[in-house]
C-alpha cells in the first residue's frame, strides 16, 4: 500500500457513515469529503458539452402541430396507463412465453390475447368506417353526422375488459376526429380511404409500444436523453424538476404524443408517399431495448460480490456495476462519460465506493448483516425468505447504497462542461450522498447515530421478494399504526396538491371529525417503478391490483407528511411538482404511502352500456374536487370550471335544502379557496387551457412549450426558463383575481338558484360542476400579450409588464351534474 | 363353471376398485373447474375478495378429493391380499363419501353465485351483500372485531337463512364466507338480511348464551316462562339486531312472514329456537313502543290481535304461548336494557342506538338529503342501513307503497354498483 492509498483509506474510514457494531465504536466524524478531490490527479479535459438553443419551429411544423393539438385527446395517456396496468397483471410467471406476432417482443399468452383482441377490434372498426365513407361524398358530411356514424360502431365489444372498452372508445374518437379534419380540409389532403388505411397501420405499433412499456422493453426513442429531447420537441413538461430528479420510467404521455403526432401527420398528408413515410417512421421508432438492465446488473453485482475471495478488492465488481447504474440513474451523464472516457470516469467513481463498502463484503460480516436485515423485515413484510444465499440481502443493501449515492450525485456542472474539476465535484457530491444512502439501506445498528434517518428500526427492502431479482420498488419494513385526525392530516397534500383530508372524504366518506385508525405502508420508487406495479404486488387489503382504484390510493410521502403522519420526517422526500402532479409520472427515489383503512371506498356510478354484456360496470373511484381555467381569446372570455366532489356537493346541497345559505356559501368558499385554488395554482401547466387563433386549443404545458421555444429563439436557453416562470406567475395573479370573483358569484347564485344545484346533485352522477364564464373580460387584450410568445415576439420584459384588470365583472353561472370541463 | 374358474377374484376386484377411484378422481377434476360450475356473470358479479375465497375453497377441497383418490390409485397398483383389498374397498367408500360431501359443499356456493343471473340481479344481490356487511361492521368495529364477508343468494320460500362464516360444512371444511339466503318475496324489503347477519354477529360475540341466561332469569316473570324465552334467545337476538338497525319497517316485514295459518302462529314447539309467531310479533312491537312511544305499531298490534285472537284458539301448548304473551313488555325491556359482556358492558340499545331509525329521524334524513339519498354515491355509501330502514318504513306505512318498491329496487341497483365491500 503506498502513501496515497493509505491517506485515502484513512480518509474514507473517517468518512464512513457506518457504525461498526462488531467493534462497538463509532469512528470520529469530520468533514473530509473536501479532501477527496486531492486524492487523485485527473487530467484536465478540454472538451465541453455542446449547448444551444432549440431552433424555432418552421411554418410547416407549426401547421402540423396545430392539427396535432386539435386531435389531441388529453385523457389518452390515462387509458394507455390502464391498458399497461392490465398487461402487467397478465404477465404471470410460469405462463408459456411466445413470440408476439407483430413485433419482436416476448409476451405471455395472456398479454398476446389481450393486445390482439384490441388490435383486431380496432382494425375491423376502421375497415368498416372506410367502407362506409368511401361510398358517399365526404364534403357533404356534417360533424353531427360523423358523430352519429362512429357512435353506431361504439357498442360494447364482447368480452372486453372495462379498460379495453376505454381504449376502443379512444380509437373511435380519434377516427371520428380524423374524419372531421378530413372533411374540413377536403381536396387539400389525401382522400379519406388512404388516410384510414394508414391510420389502421398505426394500431398495432401503438399497442406494441404500450406492451413494451408494460414489460419494460421500451423503444429507444422513449429512453433517457432521447426522451427529454422528444419532450422538448413535443412541448411537454415545460416545468422544471429539482436537481437530480429522474423519472422512474418513460411515461405513457410520450407514447400518447407520438401517436398524436403520427395521426396528425397522416391526417394532414398531401401525398400517399408522405403518409407512408409517417407510418414507416412510427414503426421504426419502436425498435426495442431492454430497460431492465439495472435489475439484471444488480443481480450480477450481487453474484460477483458473493464470489469475491476474502481480502479481494471489490473495485472491479463495482466498476462492472457502475456503467449501467449511472446510465439508468443519471442518464444525462452519458455524454460526459463519452467525452472524458468511460474507464476514467468509472474508475474514478468506483474507487472510493469500493473502500467504503469493502468491509461489509466478506461472508463473516455480510451474513450477520443480512440476518439482521431479514430479521427486521420478516415480521412485518411476511415475505418468504427463500433467499438464494443468506448474504443476498446484505449485498442488495450495498447495491442500493451505491445506486442511491449515484442518484444523489450532482452532475449539473459535469453535464455543462466535462472537465476533471467538475468530475471531482460530482464525485464529492456522490460521496456526500453516500452517507444518507447508507443510512437508508442499512439497519440503524450499522449506522452512526447522528446519521440515522429514522428512530425506528426499519429497513428498505427491494420488492417483490419472489421476483427473482426483477424488483419493481422498495418497501419500508415497518408498517405504522396511526390515528388520523383532522389536525394531523391538515398539512398533508397528495397528488395535484389535493389535501389528504379531501381525498379521505371524497374517496372513503371519512370526515375525520372522529379519529380514524389506519395502517400506513411506505414505499420507494426505483428505476422502472410505476405506482400500479406497487399496487399490483402489494398483497395488503385494498391493493393487490394494477387497476386504477388500487394505485390511486398511493400518495407522495413528503417530509411534512412523514413527520405529521409517522413522526419520522426522515422517511419523507420532497419532490418537485413535476412528480407530484400526476400518478403516471414519478421520480426515482420518491417515497409514497398507502393508508390501509379497512373502509369500503366510494365508487362513481357508471351507466351500464347498451346491451348489458357479460361483465358488470367497472368500479371507478369517486373523484375529488378539480378546477380548470380556460382563456378563450377567440371569444374574449375566461371560463372557470369548478368541480365539486360528490362529498362536497352533498354537504352544500344538504345546507341549501335547509335554507342555510350562509353555511352553503361557507362550504363553497372553503372548497374554492382551500382546495380548488390551490390545485389551480400548483398545476397551472395542466389546469389552464388556452384557446387562441394562433395556437388552437392547448393546455398551458403544451402552450408554454411552444412559447419557450419561441422565446428561446430570441433570448436563448436560460431566458426561456425565466420567461416560463414569469408567464406562470402572471397566470397565478390572474387565477387569484378570478377566484375572488368566483366565490362572490357562486354565493350570489345560491341565493337565487339553489334549486338548480340541488337538482344537479341529486342526479345519479359523481359530483357537480359549476361553470363560471367571464364574458367581455376586461384586459383580455393585455392578457393576449402572453400569446405573442407563441409568435416569437415576446420578451421576458413584456410578460412581466402585464397589467391585470383591477376589477372583474360578475360571471355567468351554470351548474351541471358530473365533471364537465371544456 | 369354467368361466368362473378363469376369473381371479383379487385381480377383478382391484380393477373394479381402480376404475371407480379413477372415476371419482375425474369427477373431482371436473368439480374443480370453476368455469363449468359458475357462469361468467355470476363470477364477475361478486366482490373480488369473495371470489378469491371461493376459488381457494374450490381448489383446496377438490384437491383434497384428488389427493385421496391418487393415493388410493397408487396403492391399487401393487398386489394385495384379501384383507388388504377389504381395506382398499373401505378406503374407496371413504373417497366416495368425501367426493359426495365435497360436491354438496361446492355446489352450495356455486349455486349461490349462479343466482346472479344478469347485471340487474347481480347489482341487487351485491346490495344485499353490502347491507349484511355494513350492519355487522357498524356493530362489530366498535368492539374491535371484523365482520366476515357475506355472499347473498336468492331462493324461494318465506324464510331467509344463513350459513355462517367459519362454520363446519358437509365435508368437514370451514365455510369461507357467510352465505345468506334472500327470499324472492322479500327481495325489495330485505330487512331479513339484517336479522340473518344478527345471527353471525351474536355467534361471534357469544351474545346468544348471555341473552339466554338473561332472559331465563328475568325478574318478576314466572321461571317456566322465562326459561321458554331463554330457549328462544338466538332468534330473539337476531330480531333485536334487525329492529335496532331497521326500525319499524323490519317489524312489519317480520309480521308479514309470521302471518300465516293461525295454527302455526300460535303453535309452540319445544325444540324450535324461533319464538311462537304470536309472541315474536308482539315482542317486536313492544320494542317499538319502548323506543319510540306511540306510533303506527299500535295499530299493527291491534290488527294483529284481531287477525289472530288468542281467546278464540284452542290447541295444545297454547298456555305457554299465552303465558309468554303476557310477559312481552317485561321481556322486551330485558332484551333492550340489559348490559352484556359481549357488548363491552353496554346494552343492545346503547350499542345500536334505535333513535337513528325512529320515524322522526328517518323523516329528517329524507328531508335533508332529498332525492339524492337514493342516487348520490356519497349517500349510498354513508347511509345504506338507514335508507333501507326509511324505505321499509314507507312501504309499511304509505297507502300506496308501489312507488316505494320501485324506488327501493332502483336504490338497490345503484348501491350494488356504487359501493365496494373492500
Amino acid at each position: 500500500m503506498n502513501n496515497e492509498n493509505d491517506l485515502e483509506t484513512l480518509t474514507l474510514e473517517a468518512l464512513s457513515p457506518f457504525a461498526d457494531p462488531a467493534m462497538g465504536k463509532e469512528a470520529a466524524t469530520q468533514d473530509l469529503y473536501e479532501a477527496l478531490g486531492e486524492l487523485e490527479a485527473v487530467d484536465p479535459f478540454a472538451a465541453t458539452m455542446a449547448t444551444g438553443a432549440v431552433a424555432p419551429a418552421d411554418p410547416r411544423t407549426s401547421n402540423r402541430n396545430a392539427t396535432i393539438a386539435e386531435l389531441n385527446d388529453t385523457e389518452m395517456d390515462e387509458v394507455l396507463y390502464n391498458v399497461a396496468g392490465e398487461l402487467i397483471e397478465r404477465a404471470e410467471t410460469g405462463q408459456v412465453m411466445g413470440q408476439f406476432e407483430f413485433g419482436g417482443t416476448k409476451a405471455s399468452l395472456g398479454q398476446q390475447a389481450y393486445v390482439n383482441k384490441l388490435a383486431d377490434a380496432s382494425e375491423r372498426f376502421i375497415d368498416r368506417m372506410r367502407e362506409h365513407l368511401e361510398a358517399q361524398p365526404m364534403a357533404s358530411l356534417t360533424e353531427s353526422e360523423i358523430d352519429q356514424l362512429v357512435a353506431q360502431y361504439a357498442g360494447e365489444q364482447e368480452g372486453f375488459t372495462p379498460v379495453q372498452d376505454q381504449f376502443f372508445d379512444k380509437i373511435i374518437k380519434t377516427v371520428g376526429n380524423v374524419v372531421k379534419s378530413g372533411v374540413k380540409a377536403v381536396s387539400k389532403v389525401l382522400p379519406i380511404g388512404p388516410i384510414l388505411d394508414k391510420l389502421k397501420k398505426l394500431i398495432k405499433p401503438l399497442l406494441e409500444r404500450v406492451l413494451k412499456f408494460a414489460i419494460g422493453k421500451l423503444p429507444k426513442n422513449l429512453q433517457g436523453h432521447a426522451r427529454t429531447l422528444a419532450k422538448k420537441f413535443l412541448g411537454l413538461n415545460a416545468e422544471a424538476s429539482f436537481a437530480n430528479e429522474v423519472e422512474t420510467e418513460a411515461g405513457v404521455d410520450v407514447i400518447q404524443h407520438e401517436w398524436n403526432a403520427a395521426v396528425g401527420t397522416i391526417a394532414t398528408a398531401q401525398t400517399e408517399a408522405e403518409a407512408n413515410a409517417a407510418v414507416d417512421e412510427y414503426n421504426a421508432m419502436s425498435a426495442s431495448e431492454d430497460t431492465n438492465d439495472l435489475n439484471a446488473a444488480r443481480q450480477r453485482f450481487v453474484q460477483e460480490l458473493k464470489q469475491l475471495k476474502p481480502g479481494q478488492d471489490p473495485q472491479p465488481v463495482i466498476e462492472n456495476f457502475l456503467p449501467v447504474a449511472l446510465v439508468a440513474l443519471q442518464p444525462v451523464i452519458k455524454i460526459a462519460i463519452s467525452i472524458i472516457g468511460r474507464d476514467k470516469v468509472i474508475g474514478f467513481l468506483a474507487k472510493p465506493l469500493a473502500s467504503l463498502v469493502s468491509k461489509y463484503i466478506p461472508e463473516s460480516v455480510s451474513v450477520p448483516l443480512a440476518t439482521k436485515i431479514l430479521d427486521i423485515g420478516l415480521g412485518v413484510m411476511g415475505f418468504e425468505t427463500s433467499e438464494e444465499a443468506p448474504s443476498v440481502a446484505a449485498y442488495e443493501a450495498i447495491a442500493s447504497t451505491i445506486e442511491e449515492s449515484i442518484s444523489g450525485m450532482d452532475v449539473s456542472n459535469l453535464v455543462e462542461e466535462a472537465t476533471s474539476e467538475n468530475l471531482t465535484t460530482a464525485r464529492r457530491s456522490m460521496l456526500n450522498a453516500f452517507e444518507a444512502a447508507a443510512a437508508n439501506s442499512f439497519p440503524n445498528a450499522y449506522i452512526k447515530e447522528k446519521l440515522r434517518n429514522t428512530t425506528s428500526d426499519g429497513v428498505w427492502m427491494l420488492m417483490p421478494r419472489n421476483a427473482k431479482g426483477n424488483y419493481a420498488y422498495k418497501k419500508y419494513s415497518r408498517v405504522f399504526e396511526v390515528n388520523l385526525d383532522a389536525a394531523k392530516v391538515k398539512s398533508i397534500r397528495t397528488f395535484r396538491h389535493l389535501p389528504l383530508a379531501n381525498f379521505l372524504k371524497d374517496k372513503f366518506n371519512i370526515d375525520l371529525s372522529t379519529p380514524v385508525k389506519a395502517r400506513v405502508h411506505v414505499y420507494e420508487s426505483i428505476k422502472g417503478t410505476w405506482l400500479s406495479k406497487i399496487s399490483l404486488h402489494e398483497k395488503v387489503p385494498g391493493l393487490g391490483s394494477a387497476a386504477q382504484h388500487a394505485w390511486n390510493q398511493l400518495h407522495p410521502l413528503s417530509p411534512i407528511a412523514a413527520a405529521t403522519l409517522l413522526g419520522e420526517a426522515g422517511l419523507g422526500r420532497q419532490f418537485s411538482p413535476m412528480f407530484t402532479t400526476s400518478r403516471h409520472r414519478i421520480g426515482i427515489g420518491q417515497r409514497f404511502f398507502y393508508l390501509e383503512l379497512g373502509r369500503s371506498p366510494v365508487r362513481r356510478p357508471v351507466p351500464t352500456k347498451p346491451g348489458g354484456g357479460t361483465t358488470p360496470p367497472p368500479p371507478q373511484p369517486a373523484r375529488s374536487g378539480d378546477v380548470q381555467a380556460v382563456l378563450d381569446f377567440k371569444q374574449g372570455l375566461i371560463r372557470l370550471n369548478t368541480f365539486f366532489s360528490e362529498s362536497d356537493a352533498v354537504d352544500i346541497a344538504t345546507k341549501l335544502r335547509s335554507n342555510d345559505y350562509a353555511g352553503a356559501a361557507k362550504n363553497i368558499e372553503t372548497s374554492i379557496r382551500g382546495t380548488l385554488h390551490g390545485i389551480l395554482l400548483n398545476n397551472v401547466g395542466s389546469k389552464v387551457k388556452i384557446i387562441h387563433e394562433a395556437s388552437s386549443e392547448q393546455y398551458m404545458d403544451q402552450w408554454l412549450g411552444a412559447a419557450v421555444r419561441a422565446v428561446g429563439g430570441a433570448a436563448a436557453g436560460a431566458v426561456a426558463g425565466v420567461a416560463t416562470d414569469v408567464l406562470k406567475g402572471q397566470l397565478e395573479k390572474l387565477a387569484n383575481l378570478i377566484t375572488d370573483k368566483a366565490v362572490e358569484a357562486v354565493e350570489n347564485y345560491f341565493k337565487a338558484r339553489a334549486a338548480e344545484f340541488i337538482a344537479a346533485q341529486a342526479e345519479p352522477k359523481d359530483g357537480v360542476t359549476v361553470k363560471l364564464t367571464f364574458n367581455n373580460f376586461p384586459g383580455m387584450a393585455a392578457i393576449s400579450t402572453l400569446v405573442q410568445a407563441a409568435k416569437g415576439k415576446l420578451t421576458v420584459g413584456h410578460i412581466a409588464d402585464l397589467v391585470l384588470p383591477p376589477k372583474l365583472p360578475m360571471p355567468d353561472v351554470q351548474v351541471k351534474a358530473d365533471k364537465v370541463f371544456n | 363353471m369354467l368361466a368362473e374358474a378363469a376369473i381371479d377374484t383379487g385381480t377383478v376386484l382391484r380393477a373394479a376398485l381402480r376404475r371407480q377411484a379413477h372415476h371419482w378422481a375425474e369427477a373431482a377434476e371436473q368439480l374443480q373447474d370453476r368455469e363449468k360450475l359458475m357462469h361468467a356473470f355470476g363470477r364477475s358479479g361478486i366482490h373480488r375478495v369473495i371470489a378469491q375465497r371461493l376459488e381457494r375453497f374450490l381448489e383446496e377441497n377438490c384437491s383434497r378429493v384428488l389427493h385421496t383418490a391418487r393415493k388410493l390409485l397408487e396403492r391399487l397398483k401393487g398386489d394385495a391380499d384379501r384383507s388388504q383389498l377389504v381395506t382398499l374397498q373401505r378406503e374407496l367408500l371413504g373417497l366416495r363419501e368425501l367426493y359426495v360431501s365435497t360436491e354438496t359443499a361446492v355446489h352450495f356456493y356455486t349455486d349461490a353465485v349462479n343466482t346472479r343471473t344478469g347485471p340487474h340481479m347481480a347489482s341487487i344481490l351485491r346490495a344485499c351483500d353490502i347491507i349484511c356487511k355494513r350492519c355487522m361492521d357498524e356493530t362489530l368495529a366498535p368492539l374491535g372485531r371484523t365482520a366476515p364477508h357475506v355472499l347473498t343468494f336468492i331462493d324461494r320460500g318465506l324464510g331467509a337463512s344463513i350459513l355462517r362464516s367459519e362454520q363446519r360444512l358437509w365435508n368437514g371444511a370451514m365455510s369461507p364466507v357467510a352465505a345468506v339466503k334472500v327470499t324472492y318475496f322479500n327481495m325489495l324489503r330485505p330487512t331479513s338480511l339484517v336479522h340473518e347477519s344478527g345471527h353471525q354477529m351474536a355467534f361471534m360475540l357469544g351474545w346468544n348464551e348471555e341473552l339466554a341466561a338473561a332472559l331465563a332469569s328475568t325478574p318478576d316473570v314466572p321461571p317456566a316462562i322465562a326459561k321458554v324465552y331463554g330457549a328462544w334467545a338466538s332468534e330473539i337476538a337476531a330480531d333485536i339486531f334487525s329492529a335496532l338497525h331497521c326500525g319499524y319497517g323490519s317489524v312489519v316485514a317480520l309480521h308479514d312472514v309470521v302471518c300465516g295459518n293461525p295454527l302455526q302462529v300460535f303453535a309452540h314447539r319445544a325444540d324450535d329456537p324461533h319464538p311462537t309467531g304470536y309472541v315474536r310479533v308482539l315482542l317486536a312491537i313492544a320494542w317499538c313502543r319502548i323506543c319510540y312511544g306511540a306510533g303506527p305499531w299500535d295499530a299493527l298490534e291491534h290488527s294483529f290481535k284481531q287477525q289472530y285472537d288468542i281467546r278464540m284458539m284452542q290447541m295444545p301448548g297454547l298456555e305457554i304461548t299465552r303465558g309468554c304473551a303476557e310477559q312481552v313488555e317485561r321481556m322486551a325491556h330485558r332484551c333492550l336494557h340489559t348490559a352484556f359482556k359481549a357488548f363491552g358492558g353496554r346494552t343492545a340499545a346503547q350499542l345500536v342506538d334505535p333513535q337513528r331509525v325512529s320515524p322522526k329521524t328517518l323523516d329528517e334524513l329524507e328531508r335533508s338529503a332529498g332525492p339524492a339519498l337514493y342516487t348520490s354515491p356519497i349517500w349510498l355509501h354513508r347511509e345504506p342501513l338507514r335508507t333501507l330502514a326509511l324505505n321499509s318504513l314507507r312501504i309499511a306505512t304509505e297507502a300506496d307503497p308501489a312507488p316505494h318498491y320501485r324506488r327501493q329496487e332502483r336504490w338497490m341497483g345503484a348501491l350494488g354498483t356504487t359501493v365496494e365491500l373492500n
